[in-house]
């Protein structure tokens, strides 16, 4: 039996991206239908019902934050969808955007109805520039949303009304922090803003902005118009399922959709098909490059909140990258010291100067010169960069290694002498 | 306008002042649409970057101060105020590219290309950089040529692709 299930990715190869026709005779536009006949509040109901997670990451109860929304009143609001997806080992919002752009564009259509304002409300969707070839298809998605009458103005003579528009991003992993996407819409530099004031409360033009990630979006009309099927899956503290991207020493990479409960092994063997080598598999990093390491002996871990909390490791973006034997500590630490000093934007202390020192660190590991002292300097400076970073790039990018310190302990302290 | 008293822009680079105030006019002057106009206007530069002059142009038709303008263009990795080659070529050392031993093609590119990664062919053909994960991570190792995701390289791989750009340069 086939252990991926298609709730999130119904549409995926049946339904015509580029249609939406096509989208509507497969029950699109039904939830927002539905929608508009109920109070937002009961619509928020839903989305507790099933205890809907940000997919974007950081994993905040969906329903809080457009309460939270609900609570902010303003005429003009913004409703922002981040596609920037620059985690490394994440492209479950690429297949998403390329296969069903109707359903984000729905669900953040919901999102205005519930969460915005009841003049113009700026909605955007932030797409990296890495997804150039996708701009076009979403762009062509409003545009049909719009001559339909779901976008612009009065929709569906309920006097909502959303402007809706793309916006790329140019190449740095920082924007999808949620107030450094803003800066970069507006056209700056991404970095970072300070929080408080939250983006709730003040965000996308200084307006109160609801923003949600491409597949947080994606669930939301699926729930609305009949939530059954996707409550059927998982687990009892993590229901539904999840888009996962699988990467690296497997047989078939690729994005799959599974229930929240399934075990990284049955991922990895089941469902990717194994290794590609001969090799043992030696450890996978789940989250991205900001998520923790585990180690083979863990393989048999849910991946559900609750399964992968026990063992200190988060969801995350649902990015499960798989090495196998060959791959040493030293390389995975170099491939990630370089990506994080790359993408630091710069703005504070702890995070710009960590990561310089951290790829010094790896250097002077390559080198054989590294000394026990240079070790303890080394989780010294992971300590510091977790606590004191100004937002969550410096902050969460020591996770990976300091699990690999913990389950590699021989390994890492190999390479100090 | 922001448009300094003197700026003799206009008269000295018309073609270029033409062509940005045509990308201004599609996007929109408004501040928000500096990234797009800043891409477009890349796009059309033969060194697949943003010089001095172009800077200052975007500056000076959006009215937005030449150091934010700079300061934008300098932050993003899609953005380059330094020429690059004809061809850019840009390797994912990601994680799954890293599992995926990326290293051999890396090897490989600074093999045929004569060059380090960072750096660009005496020729002005090829330019060769590092770039983030760019979501091709099933098909990894990966690298982007002009933007292109071109994914399962191996040496032997990267030896026809980059002959294969050496032989349309040459016929052109
Ligand atoms: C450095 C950094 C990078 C992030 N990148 C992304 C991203 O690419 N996509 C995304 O949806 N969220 C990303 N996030 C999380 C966002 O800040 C935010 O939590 C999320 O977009 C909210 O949507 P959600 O609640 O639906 O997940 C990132 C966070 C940090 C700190
Ligand atoms: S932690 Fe600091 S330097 Fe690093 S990306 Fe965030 S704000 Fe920028
Ligand atoms: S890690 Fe190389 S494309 Fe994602």
């Amino acid at each position: 039996m086939s252990k991926t299930v298609s709730v999130i990715s119904k549409n995926f190869y049946t339904v015509n991206p580029d249609s939406i026709d096509e989208y509507i005779a497969a029950g699109g536009f039904e939830a927002l239908k539905k929608a508009v006949t109920m109070k937002p509040e009961e619509i928020i109901e839903i989305l507790n019902k099933s205890d809907l997670q940000g997919r974007g990451g950081a994993a905040f109860s969906v329903a809080t934050k457009w309460n939270h929304a609900v609570r902010v009143p303003a005429p003009v609001k913004g409703i922002m969808c981040n596609a920037d997806e620059g985690e490394p080992g994440t492209f479950k919002d690429r297949s998403l955007l390329e296969h069903n752009p109707f359903g984000v564009i729905e669900g953040m259509i919901i999102g205005a109805y519930v969460g915005g304002g009841s003049e113009m409300n700026h909605a955007r969707i932030y797409i990296r520039e890495e997804y150039t070839y996708l701009h076009g298809r979403v762009r062509n998605a409003i545009k049909q949303a719009e001559e339909r009458g779901f976008l612009g103005n009065n929709i569906l003579g309920t006097g909502l009304n959303i402007e809706m528009k793309v916006v790329s991003g140019a190449g740095a992993y920082v924007c999808g922090e949620s107030s450094a996407l803003l800066e970069s819409t507006e056209g700056k530099a991404g970095r970072p803003r300070i929080k408080p004031p939250r983006l709730n409360n003040v965000g996308l033009y200084n307006l109160p902005t609801l923003l949600n990630n491409v597949e947080s979006y994606s669930i939301v009309p699926i729930l609305v118009r009949d939530d059954s099927e996707y409550r059927s899956y998982g687990t009892e503290k993590s229901i539904g399922t999840k888009m996962i991207s699988v990467s690296g020493n497997v047989q078939k990479p690729g994005v799959y959709e599974i229930p929240f409960g399934t075990t990284i092994r049955e991922v990895v063997y089941d469902i990717a098909g194994g290794l590609s080598s001969e090799l043992p598999l030696k450890f996978v990093q789940i989250g991205g490059a900001s998520g923790a390491i585990v180690p083979a002996r863990e393989l048999d871990t849910p991946i559900s909140y609750e399964g992968l909390a026990e063992i200190g490791v988060a969801v995350g973006s649902g990015a499960i990258v798989v090495a196998d034997e060959s791959n040493s500590m030293l390389d995975y630490f170099d491939s990630l010291a370089h990506f994080f000093a790359e993408e630091s934007c710069g703005k504070c202390t702890p995070c710009r100067e960590g990561n310089r020192q951290l790829v010094k660190m790896v250097g002077l590991m390559k080198s054989g010169k590294a000394t026990m002292a240079d070790f303890d300097r080394l989780v010294d400076m992971l300590g510091l960069m977790k606590g004191a970073s100004f937002c969550g790039l410096g902050k969460t990018e020591p996770a990976p290694f300091l699990a690999a310190i913990k389950h590699f302990e021989d390994e890492v302290k190999g390479y100090f002498k | 306008m922001n448009k300094p008293l003197n700026s003799k822009l206009q008269e000295q680079h018309p073609e270029l002042y033409a062509q940005v105030s045509e990308i201004v006019s599609k996007w929109g002057a408004s501040r928000d649409n500096l990234i797009a106009v800043l891409l477009d206007v890349q796009s059309k530069s033969k060194q697949n970057y943003l010089s001095k002059e172009a800077l200052l142009a975007v500056s000076e038709i959006m009215g937005i101060i030449v150091q934010d303008v700079y300061e934008v263009a300098s932050f993003y990795h899609a953005l380059s105020t330094r020429p690059r080659g004809k061809f850019l070529v840009q390797l994912c050392q990601g994680t799954s590219c890293t599992v995926n031993k990326v290293v051999n093609v890396k090897t490989a590119l600074e093999a045929e290309l004569g060059i380090m990664i960072g750096g660009s062919t005496p020729d002005g053909l090829f330019t060769f950089e590092y770039t983030p994960c760019f979501g091709a991570c099933d098909v990894s190792p990966a690298m982007r040529l002009n933007g292109k995701v071109v994914g399962n390289l191996t040496p032997e791989k990267i030896k026809q692709i980059i002959g294969e750009c050496r032989e349309a340069a040459e016929n052109e």
